[in-house]
C-alpha cells in the first residue's frame, strides 16, 4: 500500500491480533519510513521532487491520506484520516493551493502560513482541531472543523 | 535523528508496541531495515 505507515501497522495488529494471535511478532520497518510517522498526505513528502500530485497521464499518482499520531503530554494521540471520500480527496489532489512550493516553502489551504520545506513535510505542531482526540480509539469519529495537516 | 520529536514519537510508538505485547503477551521484535546512521542513533 502506497504511503503506509509503522504506526499503521500498529493500529492494524493491535486490529487484527485477537484473530490472529501469535507468540512473536516482529514490527519492520525502514529509516525512510520515520518520515511517515508525521505525514498526513504522502505527497507532502515528495513535492519537492515531484511538484504536482498527478502523474504524467494527468491521474493522481498520490492519491492517499493516512491517520497519524501526535506525542501530547507523553501520551500518544490519534489524528484520524482528514480526508473521508472521494470528493474530498478529489479537491485534495486538484487544489491548486495545497503544496505549492515558493520559495522553500509550502502552504496548505487551511492554513496559509508557510512552513520551512523540508520539515513541512514532516511537520509535528500540533493540530487543535483534533486535540483531544482519544488514544487509540478503534472507530475514529471525524471531527467538524477538518484541517489539512501536512 | 535531527529532530528529536520525530524521534520522541518513533519511541513513543515502540514503546505502545511493547505495552500491546505484555497484554497480549507475545514476544515483541523490531527490526530495523536500513542503516541506524541513517537515524543518527
Amino acid at each position: 500500500m502506497r504511503g503506509y505507515g509503522p504506526d499503521q501497522a500498529l493500529l492494524k495488529l493491535k486490529r487484527v491480533y485477537r484473530e490472529h494471535p501469535t507468540p512473536v511478532v516482529f514490527f519492520g520497518f525502514t529509516s525512510e519510513n520515520v518520515n511517515r510517522i508525521v505525514n498526513v498526505y504522502r505527497w507532502a513528502l515528495d513535492v519537492q521532487t515531484y511538484h504536482t500530485p498527478l502523474g504524467w497521464d494527468g491521474t493522481p499518482f498520490f492519491e492517499g491520506t493516512r491517520p497519524r499520531f501526535l506525542l501530547q503530554d507523553g501520551s500518544l494521540v490519534l489524528l484520524p484520516n482528514p480526508v473521508w471520500t472521494r470528493e474530498e480527496l478529489r479537491r485534495l489532489i486538484h487544489d491548486p493551493s495545497v503544496g505549492t512550493v515558493s520559495g522553500g516553502s509550502i502552504t496548505s489551504p487551511k492554513d496559509t502560513t508557510p512552513r520551512t520545506s523540508n520539515r513541512s513535510c514532516v511537520s509535528h505542531t500540533p493540530c487543535r482541531s483534533f486535540a483531544g482526540s482519544p488514544v487509540g480509539r478503534s472507530t475514529a469519529v471525524r471531527p467538524r472543523n477538518i484541517r489539512l495537516y501536512l | 535523528m535531527k529532530d528529536d520529536r520525530v524521534f520522541s514519537l518513533l519511541i513513543a510508538l515502540f514503546d505502545d508496541f511493547e505495552r500491546f505485547a505484555q497484554s497480549r503477551r507475545f514476544r515483541p521484535y523490531i527490526i530495523l531495515f536500513g542503516q541506524p546512521a541513517d537515524l543518527e542513533i
